[in-house]
């Protein structure tokens, strides 16, 4: 009887030596609500200094922390100077399989480069159609966390813009190309016609004033303006592209003279006559 | 003479047809041809109401919806796993960028997290479609933690700003709020 008690508490023992021992939760010695990192670094009290894991569960992902044995148990700190999105998190500290809880609100140290995002549409405008642009604004800092905007309390803003009326490409936001938009010109309003004979070659020239449109534009090149003259009896006609606001043609002076007036889309030029000296 | 030059240029045509071969099998498929497993097994609840000067069309909002559910099937997915490519394709580059800062390789994290409804608030839109800033209130998220038999429930409010990129709604910068 007393050999197999023997038997038994060397069995007990056996197994309770092979048995892994479970630590107990660490101590967090500087514990707080909101951690700061990488600035931060968290001291913790335990018996066991090695094989601990330790991981800040963020928002968005788990981040791999450093640690290291200190006096009383182990440190634990950010090595990456790479902010991660604010808000609840939960440290984590993991031995073996056995996991370990904090729940904190965790902050950036610093925001990195602040990005004022000013979204413009549309892209380009014409007068003809309207002058009016959506502009959209939000501020990230550089590690993707939305920041209130200057002199605001809120995260985003809207309004609709007034542009100007004088054709060029505008930055919305200083030093950032990518942030353009164009200020087209719209169609013209005014057709100038000037028409003279030529004699070295025998034929008129016709050619458009400055043609601009209602804000005093020139009007895009390679406008198409149609020409057409006529006498009597037949009524012909020529297209050419606007080169700098103007467009000219030379018309064979077969006939003694022309009546002539240029045509863009719905414009048209008052009627001119153009003759051979007599 | 012509048996040795018939072999060489048998000899080319192999190695041609092998790296021919070996090239298809590493590249990768476009995105229409991949089935996103993650985001078809993802099911969340989404209500949306509309803030902005301009609003979404019938079709435009349908899309945000379904994106957006694929958003969070990824962020969650993320959340458990710190796999960034997984979600690539509902990530802007500057945001890709910033997660990928803290990659080191994939982890299996101890608890995951499920969120089952959101309120959209459709903050601003714009007027070419490209941009969305909204306020998610009142998300409901469950997390489970091991050894816990009931999941932790949580209720949170978030801004977000996506914008449409390549036929999906992307993830551009996030704020969770108090």
């Amino acid at each position: 009887m007393t050999k197999k008690n023997v038997y038994y508490s060397m069995l007990f023992l056996f197994f309770l030596a092979c048995s892994k021992k479970e630590p107990a939760a660490p101590v967090w010695l500087n514990a707080t609500d909101t951690i700061t990192l990488p600035t931060d670094t968290l001291f913790f009290s335990s018996s066991i200094k090695k094989e601990w894991k330790a991981c800040l569960l963020s928002f968005v992902q788990p981040v791999h922390l450093e640690l290291k044995p200190g006096a009383e148990g182990f440190i634990i700190y950010l090595k990456e100077k790479t902010g991660i999105i604010e808000g609840p998190a939960q440290l984590v500290l993991q031995y073996n399989d056995i996991s370990f809880f904090y729940p904190i609100q965790f902050r950036n140290a610093s925001p990195g480069l602040i990005t004022e995002k000013d979204y413009r549409s549309p892209k380009t405008v014409n007068p003809d159609s309207s002058l009016h642009q959506h502009r959209m604004l939000y501020t990230t800092d550089q590690w993707r966390n939305l920041q209130l905007l200057r002199k605001s309390t809120a995260f985003f803003a809207e309004n609709i813009t007034d542009l100007t009326t004088q054709t060029g490409i505008y930055p919305a936001q200083k030093n950032n190309p990518v942030t353009a938009f164009y200020v087209q010109p719209g169609s013209v309003k005014n057709i100038q016609l000037y028409a003279s004979y030529q004699p070295s070659n025998n034929s008129y020239t016709v050619e458009t004033g400055q043609l601009k449109d209602a804000y005093n534009n020139t009007v895009a090149n390679g406008t198409n303006v149609v020409f057409s003259y006529w006498n009597k009896n037949i009524v012909y006609k020529m297209e050419a592209l606007t080169i700098n606001g103007k467009a000219s043609v030379k018309i064979p002076a077969a006939e003694k003279g022309y009546f002539i007036a240029a045509t863009i889309g719905q414009y048209s030029s008052p009627t001119i006559t153009v003759s051979k000296p007599s | 003479m012509k048996i040795l030059f018939g072999f060489i240029i048998l000899i080319i045509v192999t190695l041609f047809v092998l790296k021919g071969s070996m090239n298809e099998r590493k590249g990768e498929l476009p995105i229409f041809m991949r089935a996103d497993l993650i985001a078809e097994n993802h099911q969340t609840k989404i209500d949306v109401q509309l803030h902005s000067i301009y609003q979404p069309d019938s079709f435009q909002l349908a899309m945000l919806k379904k994106d957006y559910s694929n958003i969070w099937a990824h962020l969650n997915h993320l959340y458990q796993t710190n796999e960034v490519e997984a979600g690539k394709e509902y990530y802007t580059e500057d945001w890709f960028k910033q997660i990928t800062g803290h990659y080191r390789g994939k982890a299996s994290s101890p608890v995951s997290r499920k969120d089952l409804q959101h309120e959209l608030h459709i903050q601003n839109w714009s007027e070419d479609g490209l941009v969305c800033s909204l306020i998610d209130s009142n998300v409901v998220v469950h997390y489970r933690f091991p050894n816990e038999k009931q999941p932790r429930v949580e209720k949170m409010h978030l801004a977000m700003a996506l914008l449409l990129q390549g036929d999906h709604w992307r993830i551009d910068a996030m704020r969770v709020l108090k």
